[in-house]
């Protein structure tokens, strides 16, 4: 499934290539393919190309808004914390696999676990809370 | 104010991932001020009303580029800043329209990598993101191994 078909982002803004799974044991499964050719690699650097951290964050981001929008109206869900913890480098040439699992804390809290591979080695770990938008105002009103 | 300005000359990071355009207030060993201007990247930041998350903690990591670079020394020809660690709080969303500003200050510094403290807010001074960041600086070394 091509994620440009699935987000609501226009491309560059795109950070993951294809979907592979939503919904399997191991999680929600997306993969990004790196390329010396990568609109933001002009910029990191110009002499020489690694692939930012950050987008590695934002990859994870749009596999977990994927899996939002296939089960629900994503755009209620907004994100309070990310935990990230970069552990490899990523260079042109590498096919990042981003594998995401959610722990749904309760009807409006979720946490979702989500890291990324190449090959054997995991580059990039991340936690990102999620909080149903509302759900607080509501709580509070009803106290 | 032009002294402050050329502390972007530190900044290896430039267009179209470059979310740092102008360092406004640098005190040594103590804090650096900075804002962004998203308006001329916007087409290729998605095109939506909010400015992603990321770009937001991006832009502050930039800063602690920079603030590592004057409190240490810096970078030198082989040699690149990376990322170690992200914690961030997000308190609000920025409008992909409106300047953002940046504080930061550093927490602990070693040799080749620090850990900072910061936040973004926009320019009606709305508490965007906190963020804890630790920023290595790495030899780029060789992928022919």
């Amino acid at each position: 499934m091509r994620a440009e078909h699935i987000l609501p982002y226009a491309k560059p803004w795109v950070m993951i290539d294809q979907i592979r799974e939503l919904d399997c044991t191991e999680g929600t499964v997306s993969m990004k393919l790196i390329s010396s050719s990568d609109f933001f690699l002009q910029g990191h650097f110009p002499a020489y190309s690694v692939y930012p951290g950050m987008l590695l964050v934002e990859g994870i981001r749009q596999t977990i808004n994927c899996k939002l929008q296939h089960e629900t109206d994503a755009s209620k869900w907004k994100e309070h914390t990310i935990h990230s913890r970069f552990l490899q480098p990523v260079l042109p040439g590498d096919s990042v696999k981003y594998i995401v699992q959610r722990n749904q804390v309760d009807e409006h809290d979720a946490v979702f676990h989500g890291a990324g591979w190449v090959d054997e080695h995991k580059v990039i770990q991340v936690m990102i809370a999620y909080r149903k938008e509302g759900e607080e105002n509501e709580a509070n009103s009803r106290h | 104010m032009d002294n402050v300005q050329r502390l972007l000359e530190l900044l290896p990071q430039q267009y179209p991932f470059r979310f740092v355009d102008k360092v406004t207030l640098y005190e040594q060993g103590s804090l650096m001020q900075a804002t962004f201007n998203p308006v001329p990247l916007q087409p290729y930041l998605g095109r939506g009303d909010s400015l992603p998350v990321t770009v937001l903690i991006e832009g502050l990591a930039q800063v602690a580029v920079m603030l590592t670079q004057l409190e240490t020394r810096p970078l030198v020809p082989g040699e690149m800043p990376l990322l170690g660690k992200v914690q961030a709080t997000i308190s609000d969303e920025a409008a992909s329209d409106q300047p953002i500003c940046y504080e930061l200050a550093p927490e602990r510094i070693w040799q080749r990598q620090a850990v900072f403290s910061g936040h973004v807010r926009s320019v009606d001074d709305r508490l965007l993101l906190s963020a804890t960041l630790a920023v290595a600086i790495a030899d780029k070394g060789s992928d022919s191994s």
